[in-house]
């Protein structure tokens, strides 16, 4: 049971965690390397990075389904398996592999039962996350049966059953529709709570934006950075690239910012150092009788700051 | 996890066993023993009394079929869920992977029995009755001996079925090639206990006195692998 007002101890500590996966011929694959990072109670953390980058391995770590090669996995004080056989934890992960044959219904009495739900609330438990996910019509079909998204719905069903305080979500919105990925997003902040720490990893970065508090990016198996996602934090190279539409006084806008590029239809892409100089260029533009009509970030800023610390690290 | 919890899975876990492996052992089994009872009934029927032919296709069906029905019964326990990958959603709940096992293996010996009641009650119909006592004891027996091996193999590898079929095949054929050479005398005791599985099926279809150091060790020989597996869930990883 999450329990609000909890101080904002880390419950999650990640300390030079390394991970080396051994094939029988010798041949050895660094997945993560000397990861360090904690993570407060509370917050929503974000894991991003390319393929193959070690996001995997450090939940299968983090779960204990992997043993760390060097360093040690947190959470709350005790090693994950000792932390999960006693609490226990939602968990969806990128693969949602549930026995084919079981029915949508019975597979969630089944993980009701496996999470501790007293027998007489089973069915309560069931029937509240089957209307939370939508998924009172597949109910009665087979897993084999469900669609991508369907079955994606399922997986994450299973991880609200209990009122966990650790969740952890792999790839949630991969394979659901823009309906449903909207819900998501919607369940993710019902489910924000000061006692509940939740972990995201994720390719979409504008997933990240919206639902974290801080974002990891990692690539090579490395903690590169760490960017927080409530403020618009300024990347490291202090470049920020917008396009800006102009409905009239394009060539008044072009002599304003001479580096920038026109990309037609009084459109513009200006590369500038911060937000406020931004404002101050544009305010003057205005003021003189340029009518700008949108200003877009090209590149959200996680997506921005994702993009130099891969290209960094690669 | 909570008795209350291994309680309330223990009919799911008997399910899954018998649509993932019940209707495999009972069809396998089933049509093994028929082979063997049918033309044996015919056969037997002209040379000897009722009874006796009972007890012969009993004997014959017992031993070609229970060793099978283990084998295929309590294959790929913990294998499956790995490479399955359905340990992620079983294992992020409050429950102990030994103790899930565990409850797994004697669930599974649960389902054998009912199937063993099963053929043994088509076999009464088709042939005639014979007290159920003595295959279902081998069928325990058989079940604690080679389940506990295979389950122990079970934790690291798919291939655990073909790991028993090679450990039980090389003591029988070193038994049966080396009995007397001095390091079979010396290595026999690390060896599986084959031959006292037949020693046992011999003298509880005689009625004749049970070597009962021997069932020890035989039961005791598949129950140390038994807790060596539980203690390989409880100290490596999963997904390792």
């Amino acid at each position: 049971m999450a329990t609000p007002g909890l101080p904002r101890d880390p419950v999650i500590e990640f300390s030079h965690v390394g991970k080396t996966y051994r094939s029988i011929t010798g041949k050895s694959v660094r997945a993560v390397d000397d990861f360090s990072l904690e993570i407060p109670r509370g917050e929503v953390f974000g894991i991003a990075g390319p393929n193959g980058a070690g996001k995997s391995t450090l939940i299968g770590v983090l779960l204990g389904f992997l043993h760390p090669s060097d360093g040690s996995v947190r959470v709350n004080g005790m090693r994950p398996r000792a932390y999960i056989e006693r609490n226990g934890i939602g968990y969806l992960s990128e693969l949602v592999t549930i026995n084919k044959r079981w029915r949508t219904d019975a597979a969630l009495t089944r993980y009701a039962i496996l999470a501790g739900a007293p027998r007489e609330r089973v069915s309560e438990s069931v029937e509240k996350v089957i209307a939370t996910l939508g998924l009172g019509e597949h109910r009665r079909k087979r897993v084999k049966a469900l669609s991508k998204g369907n079955l994606q719905r399922l997986g994450l069903a299973q991880a609200l059953l209990r009122d966990e305080e650790l969740l952890i979500l792999d790839e949630p919105t991969h394979g659901l529709d823009p309906v449903w990925t909207q819900r998501f997003r919607d369940i993710v902040n019902d489910l924000r709570d000061p006692g509940r720490t939740m972990i995201i990893a994720s390719h979409n970065l504008d997933e990240l934006q919206r639902l974290t508090d801080r974002v990891a990016i990692i690539d090579h198996g490395r903690l590169q950075r760490v960017v927080g996602t409530g403020s618009l934090d300024q990347s490291p190279s202090g470049a920020l690239t917008y396009r800006i539409s102009v409905a009239s006084g394009a060539d008044h806008f072009a002599k304003a910012f001479p580096g920038a590029v026109s990309t037609g239809r009084g459109e513009f892409e200006v590369v500038v150092a911060d937000l406020a100089g931004l404002n101050k260029k544009l305010g003057e533009l205005m003021s003189e009788g340029v009518v700008v009509a949108a200003v877009v970030p090209t590149r959200s800023v996680l997506e921005q700051q994702f993009r130099e610390a891969v290209g960094e690290s690669s | 996890m909570k008795r209350s919890q291994i309680i309330a899975y223990m009919p799911w876990q008997l399910w899954d066993f018998a649509l993932d492996r019940g209707i495999a052992v009972l069809f396998t089994a089933g049509l093994m023993a028929m082979s063997i009872v049918w033309p044996g009934h015919i056969a037997l029927s002209a040379m000897l009394p009722p009874e006796a032919v009972t007890l012969e296709l009993l004997k014959v069906a017992v031993a070609q079929t229970v060793s099978i029905m283990v084998v295929i019964a309590a294959s790929g326990m913990v294998a499956n869920d790995r490479v399955g990958g359905f340990y992620r959603f079983l294992f992020s709940k409050p429950v102990r992977q030994p103790v899930y096992y565990g409850m797994q293996f004697f669930v599974t010996l649960v389902g054998v029995l009912a199937i063993g009641l099963i053929l043994l009650s088509v076999f009464w119909i088709l042939v005639g009755w014979a007290s159920p006592a003595v295959p279902l004891a081998m069928i325990v027996v058989t079940y604690l001996a080679l389940g506990g091996t295979i389950f122990f193999f079970s934790t690291f590898t798919r291939l655990d079925w073909a790991m028993l079929v090679l450990l039980w095949g090389a003591s029988a054929l070193s038994r049966a090639i080396f009995a007397d050479s001095a390091w079979y005398q010396a290595a026999k005791w690390l060896l599986p206990p084959v031959h006292h599985l037949d020693k046992l099926r011999g003298a509880l279809f005689a009625g004749t006195p049970v070597d009962v150091a021997g069932v020890v060790w035989l039961v005791g020989y598949g129950m140390l692998f038994f807790v060596a597996g539980l203690v390989v869930l409880e100290r490596k990883a999963i997904a390792e």
